[in-house]
C-alpha cells in the first residue's frame, strides 16, 4: 500500500469515530476487523516514523497493535 | 416446458378477509368479498368470454362480451364489473347472453382485418379465440362500411409495432400504462367511432412511453406486437428464468421457438415483479448474441501484443502457471480476485473459494465494494445482518415513503411502478435528493417534501430528521424500550439532541430550509407505516456507512421496523449484489457474513473444503490496486467486472492494472479492463447460466439456461478447472451441487436447493427449518443481533470540496435505457434512446460559462478531464452537475476521485468538485461541435477563470 493511502484511510477512520464515547475501542476494532496484517504493520511503522501525520488516537492505537 | 400460459382470472384478486358464497352454473363457491363474478367463475374453471378484462388491470366493462344473467336482476350485467354477493345465482351460458356475445363479436370483426393466417399473433390472439368461443360464423354487417382497416402501423419503437388497424380499442394498453406502469403515456383520442389509442398524439418513440412492454403484454390482439415475434414467429416453449439487470430481479418467461429465443415476457407468478417489466429486462437481451461476444479463450504475454486464440486447457494452464510463478516470486499475498454481482451465487461462491483455498489468501472482493458495501456494514452494526428488511410487496402497506439518494423510475423501474401505484392510492413521499427526479413531480405523483440537499451532506440531513424526532417527542418509546439496546439508545439520544444536529444548523450545511426538514421528519414519524428506500446516493459517499446507520437509527426511533409497510430498504444496483455479498465475497467474511477470524466458522470451512484458510482479512479492491501501484500486488482474477470503466479515478485504476504481471478477465466482451489483461476466459450471458440470483429483497430466484453455453462451458466450470490447475480440486458435477454446499455451510441458506426452488418458485433468506420458504419481513419480533443498536452518527464533511478552480459538484447516476458501464445495453437497440453520456447543468451555471444546450463541454476535476455534451435543465440545482457513466468514450470515472467511505472504501462517486467549460470538439470519434463559435467561447472562458 502507498503511504498516502494508509495515512488517509487511518485518519479518515479516526475522524469518523473519534467523537464516539467508545472511540478508542471502535477504531481499534475496526482496524483489526478490516485491515490486512500488512496494512496494520505499515500503519504501525508510519505512526512511529511520523506521528505528526496521524490523528493522536491512531498513533495511540497503532502502538498497541 | 411447453409454452407457459398463466391463468388469467380476468380481474384482480380481492384482499378482503370476508367471504361470500354464491352459485355459478349450479356450482357453489366461496370467495373473498369484492371478487368479481368473472373471477369467481374462473376459480371454478368456468371461462367467461372476455376481451377488455385481464387480471393485471382493474375491471373496465367496455367490451360487453362477458355478460351473464343473475337471478333476480334485470338485464345482463358484465361479469367483470359485478362483485359477488351472498346467495347470488349466476348463469354464464344462456341463449340470451350467447346471442349478445355473438353480436358483439360480429361488430368487432366487421372492423378487423381478416388476415389471421398471416397475422403475427395467429394462435396467440384473444380476439381470434373469442370468435371461436362465441361460435361466430358470419358477420352480417359486412366489411364495406366505415372502418379502420387502412389505419397506419407505427414502427417507431425499436422493439414493438403498433398496428392501429387491428386495434379494438379495449383500452387494456392504456390502462396497463396507467395502472401497472404508472407512466400515463397512452390515451384514447377522439370520440365514438373515431376513438383510437394514441401515445399522446405522436408516435411511440417520440412519446413519453418508457417501453416497459406492459401495453404489449396487455394487448389482446396483434395491435401491439413484439418485432421479434413478427420476424421469428410465435414461440412454442418457455424457460422460466431471472433478469440479469438491476437488483429487482424480475422473473421472466423466456419464450423460444425451438432453440431460438423469441421474446422475454414477465412472469405473473414472479414474486419480485408479479408480471411487470422494464425496457431492459423485457427487450434488451440481444447482447447475448452480439457479434462482439468472445467465445474462444485468449492469452498474450504482454498487453502490447495481439491476442492469441488458444484452447481452454492452454489458457487455464497458462493462467495457473503464471499465478504460481508470481506467488513463488512475490509471496502468497501478491495475487487476488474480484467477484461479480452480474454472476450467479454459484459462480461467485466458487471464485471466492478458489481465492481462499487455492490462492491461499483472503484477497477476494466484489464489485459491491463500489456500490452497497456501506449497506452491509451499516445494517450489520445496527440490525445484525447485511440486508434490507422488507419484501417489495411491503410498499403496498406504506403510508409514507422516505426516498433517499435513489432514482427508482430509472434504476429500479419495476419497483418504482409498485411505489407509484401506492402513491396514487394516497401514500405520501418525501424525496431527499439534489436532483428533481421523476418522483418529485411527474404524472399523478408529487412529493410532499423535496429535500434538495447538497451532495455530501446526507449525514447532516439524516441527523436533522432524527433530531426533530427526538426533540419533538416523536420517538416510539414502546418500540425503543422493548426492541432496542437502551444503553446505546441513551448515548444516541444525547448525541442527536445536540444543537449541531438541529435543522436550523443543518440548513447551513445542506441548503435545505429547516422548516422543510422538520415538516418531513414529522410526516415520516407520525405515519402509521413509514418506509425508507435508498440507493447509491446514500452509500457512495465518504460517510456512506454512517448514513446507512443514520437511516437505521431513524427507523428504530420511530418504530418503523418489523412489519409490512415499514423498514429500511436498500435498492441494490445490480441483479446479484445481495447474492455476491451473501456468498462470502468480502475479504473479511465467509458466506453468511461470518468473519474469517472466527475460529469455529473457519474450522467448519476448512473441514468442508479440505484446505487451510487464513484468519486475517484480505485486501479490498482499492487496497489491491494501491498495492499494485507500489509493486506489492501482481496478479488479479476479474470475474465479469469492468473496473477500468466502473471504478473511480480511471487513471489510477489503469495504472494499477498496467503494473500487474497477470490480469485474468472472465467476461462476455473485450471490455476496457480486458485491454490490460493477459488471459481472457470467455464468460456466459444470463441466458446460458444455470444457477441463482438473490435480489434486493433477499429473494433467491432460479436462473435457468435458456440456451446452451456459447462457450461450451459454464463459468463455474472454468474457475474449478483453474483451481484444479493450481492444485486445489473442487468436485462439482453441476451448479446444483454448489448450491447444496452453500446451503450446508451457510445457516441463512439452510435447506435451499435447486429442487426446492423449482418446487416453490423462490425463497427469501433467512431460511431455516421453521421457515423453509424464507422470511419476507425481517426483525419482526427481535433484531437478528438481539436488540437494535443505535449508533452515533457524527457528520464529517467530505474532504472533496469545491474550490475556485473547481466550483461545481458533480454527482453521477444512471438512466432508464442504459445499465452501468453499458456493456450489455450499448449492444442493444436501447441506444435508440441514449447513445452518449450527457452532462446535466443548471441554465444559470451554463449561462455563466457560455454553454448552450447540446454543446460539447469539457468536464474537469483535479484527477482528470473528459468531454461530453451539455444538457441544460433545472432538474439539477445551481452548483451541481450530473452525468451517467454508461459510455467508455466519455468515461465519467476519469473525473471521479479515489476518496471513499471511511468504513468500507466504497468510492465517493457522488461528490466530485469539477469545472465545466465549452469545448472545441467532442471526444475522439464523436461528432464535431455544431457551434462554430465554440473555440472563441473556450478562449473567453479560460480568460474568465
Amino acid at each position: 500500500m502507498s503511504e498516502a493511502s494508509v495515512k488517509r484511510m487511518a485518519n479518515q477512520i479516526a475522524a469518523n469515530l473519534k467523537n464516539r464515547s467508545d472511540a478508542s475501542e471502535a477504531i481499534s476494532s475496526h482496524l483489526k476487523s478490516f485491515w490486512t496484517p500488512q496494512m496494520l504493520s505499515e500503519l504501525k511503522g508510519l505512526t512511529e516514523a511520523s506521528p505528526q501525520d496521524f490523528d493522536e488516537l491512531i498513533v495511540e492505537i497503532a502502538a498497541s497493535l | 416446458m411447453s409454452l407457459l400460459k398463466e391463468t388469467d382470472f380476468g380481474t384482480p384478486e380481492s384482499k378482503s378477509t370476508q367471504s361470500v358464497t354464491l352459485t355459478i352454473d349450479g356450482q357453489a363457491i366461496t370467495v373473498p368479498a369484492g371478487t368479481s363474478v368473472m373471477r369467481a367463475a374462473k376459480m371454478l374453471e368456468t371461462s367467461i368470454p372476455k376481451l377488455c378484462a385481464t387480471d393485471s388491470l382493474n375491471s373496465f366493462g367496455s367490451c360487453r362480451l362477458c355478460v351473464v344473467e343473475i337471478d333476480g336482476r334485470k338485464g345482463t350485467p358484465a361479469s367483470c364489473t359485478t362483485p359477488v354477493e351472498d346467495g347470488m345465482v349466476v348463469r354464464t351460458q344462456t341463449q340470451k347472453v350467447e346471442k349478445i356475445r355473438k353480436n358483439v363479436m360480429e361488430l368487432y370483426i366487421s372492423d378487423h382485418p381478416l388476415d389471421c393466417l398471416t397475422c403475427p399473433a395467429n394462435g396467440d390472439c384473444e380476439l381470434q379465440d373469442m370468435a371461436g368461443v362465441v361460435g361466430l360464423r358470419e358477420v352480417r354487417y359486412g366489411y364495406e362500411g366505415k372502418n379502420h382497416l387502412s389505419a397506419p402501423t407505427d414502427f417507431s419503437n425499436p422493439y414493438f409495432n403498433f398496428d392501429e388497424s387491428k386495434c379494438i380499442v379495449c383500452s387494456r394498453c392504456v390502462r396497463a400504462c396507467e395502472e401497472v406502469q404508472g407512466t400515463f403515456a397512452l390515451t384514447i383520442e377522439g370520440r365514438g367511432f373515431n376513438s383510437k389509442v394514441s401515445p399522446g398524439g405522436t408516435d411511440f418513440l417520440s412519446s413519453e412511453c418508457v417501453s416497459c412492454g406492459a401495453c404489449v403484454q396487455a394487448c389482446p390482439t396483434a395491435t401491439l406486437e413484439e418485432k421479434s415475434v413478427v420476424d421469428l414467429g410465435m414461440p412454442n416453449r418457455t424457460v422460466l428464468t431471472t433478469c440479469a439487470y438491476c437488483g429487482v430481479g424480475c422473473s421472466f418467461k423466456a419464450e423460444l421457438r425451438g432453440d431460438e429465443l423469441v421474446r422475454m415476457v414477465p412472469y405473473k407468478d414472479g414474486g419480485a415483479n408479479e408480471g411487470h417489466s422494464c425496457v431492459k429486462g423485457r427487450f434488451a437481451w440481444g447482447y447475448a448474441s452480439h457479434p462482439d461476444r468472445v467465445l474462444t479463450p485468449k492469452i498474450r504475454k504482454s498487453i502490447d501484443e495481439p491476442w492469441q486464440d488458444v484452447s481452454w486447457e492452454e489458457a487455464i494452464n497458462y493462467a495457473a502457471g503464471k499465478l504460481k510463478e508470481i506467488q513463488a516470486k512475490f509471496g502468497h499475498q501478491s495475487i487476488g480476485g474480484i467477484t461479480s454481482s452480474r454472476c450467479t451465487n454459484e459462480e461467485v461462491y466458487v471464485v471466492q473459494k478458489m481465492v481462499r483455498a487455492a490462492f491461499g489468501n483472503n484477497n477476494v472482493d466484489t464489485c459491491a465494494r463500489v456500490c452497497h458495501s456501506p449497506t452491509g456494514y451499516g445494517l450489520k452494526q445496527t440490525f445484525g445482518t447485511s440486508a434490507g428488511t422488507q419484501d417489495f410487496k411491503s410498499v403496498e402497506k406504506s403510508d409514507v415513503i422516505l426516498l433517499i439518494g435513489a432514482n427508482p423510475t430509472d434504476a429500479h423501474p419495476v419497483f418504482a411502478s409498485r411505489m407509484k401505484k401506492r402513491l396514487r392510492q394516497g401514500a405520501k413521499i418525501i424525496v431527499a435528493d439534489p436532483r428533481k427526479i421523476d418522483l418529485v413531480k411527474s404524472a399523478h405523483v408529487e412529493a410532499s417534501h423535496h429535500l434538495p440537499l447538497l451532495p455530501g451532506t446526507n449525514v447532516a440531513m439524516i441527523n436533522a430528521l432524527a433530531h426533530t424526532v427526538a426533540t419533538e417527542n416523536l420517538i416510539d418509546w414502546d418500540f425503543v424500550n422493548e426492541r432496542c439496546d437502551l444503553t446505546a439508545f441513551k448515548k444516541w439520544e444525547a448525541f442527536i439532541k445536540q444543537p449541531e444536529n438541529s435543522p436550523e444548523v443543518v440548513e447551513t450545511i445542506t441548503g435545505v430550509p429547516a422548516e422543510e426538514i422538520r415538516a418531513a421528519a414529522r410526516l415520516y414519524a407520525t405515519a402509521k407505516n413509514a418506509a425508507i428506500y435508498y440507493g447509491l446516493g446514500v452509500t457512495e459517499h465518504s460517510q456512506g456507512s454512517t448514513m446507512v446507520m443514520g437511516i437505521a437509527n431513524l427507523a428504530m426511533a420511530t418504530g418503523n421496523i418489523g412489519r409490512e409497510g415499514v423498514g429500511v430498504n436498500p435498492l441494490r444496483g445490480q441483479n446479484n449484489v445481495q447474492g455476491s455479498c451473501d456468498m462470502g465475497s468480502f475479504p473479511h467474511e465467509f458466506s453468511g457474513y461470518r468473519h474469517v477470524s472466527d475460529d469455529v466458522v473457519r474450522e467448519q470451512f476448512e473441514a468442508l473444503w479440505g484446505a487451510t484458510l487464513q484468519k486475517d482479512p484480505g485486501m479490498r479492491i482499492p487496497n489491491m490496486l494501491d498495492a499494485a501501484i507500489v509493486g506489492e500486488f501482481k496478479a488479479m482474477f476479474i470475474q465479469g467486472e469492468d473496473i477500468a470503466q466502473s471504478d473511480p479515478n480511471t487513471k489510477h485504476v489503469k495504472a494499477a492494472l498496467g503494473s500487474m504481471e497477470l490480469v485474468i478477465v472472465q467476461d462476455l466482451f473485450i471490455n476496457e479492463t480486458a485491454k490490460f489483461a493477459h488471459v481472457f476466459l470467455p464468460g456466459t450471458s444470463f441466458l446460458e447460466k444455470d444457477g441463482t440470483f438473490t435480489n434486493a429483497e433477499r429473494r433467491i430466484n432460479r436462473v435457468r439456461p435458456v440456451m446452451a453455453s456459447k462457450t461450451g462451458k459454464q463459468e463455474w466450470e472454468v474457475v474449478a478447472e483453474l483451481s484444479k490447475a493450481l492444485g486445489y480440486e473442487m468436485h462439482y458435477q453441476n451448479s446444483a451441487e454448489i448450491m447444496d454446499e452453500i446451503a450446508q455451510i451457510t445457516p441463512t441458506f439452510a435447506g435451499v436447493s435447486f429442487a426446492h426452488l423449482d418446487k416453490v418458485g423462490s425463497v427469501q433468506w433467512p431460511c431455516n427449518e421453521a421457515n423453509p420458504n424464507g422470511t419476507p419481513i425481517m426483525h419482526v419480533d427481535q433484531f437478528v443481533r438481539g436488540k437494535g443498536q443505535f449508533m452515533e452518527t457524527h457528520y464529517v464533511p467530505s474532504e472533496e470540496r469545491t474550490t475556485r478552480k473547481f466550483p461545481l459538484l458533480l454527482t453521477t447516476g444512471r438512466i432508464l435505457s442504459q445499465y452501468n458501464v453499458g456493456a450489455q445495453t450499448r449492444r442493444t437497440k436501447n441506444s435508440t434512446w441514449a447513445s452518449e453520456d450527457l452532462l446535466q447543468i443548471h441554465p444559470s451555471d451554463a449561462e455563466l460559462r457560455g454553454i448552450s444546450d447540446g454543446e460539447w463541454i469539457k468536464l474537469a476535476s483535479r484527477v482528470g478531464e473528459t468531454t461530453l455534451r451539455a444538457t441544460l435543465t433545472s432538474d439539477v440545482p445551481p452548483g451541481v452537475v450530473y452525468t451517467t457513466f454508461h459510455f467508455p468514450v466519455s468515461g465519467a470515472n476519469v473525473i471521479t476521485t479515489d476518496f471513499s467511505d471511511w468504513a468500507t472504501n466504497c468510492p465517493e462517486y457522488k461528490v466530485t468538485a469539477v469545472e465545466v467549460m465549452p469545448s472545441l470538439a467532442g471526444p475522439e470519434g464523436a461528432n464535431k461541435l455544431a457551434h462554430s463559435d465554440a473555440k472563441d467561447k473556450e478562449r473567453q472562458f479560460a480568460k474568465n477563470v
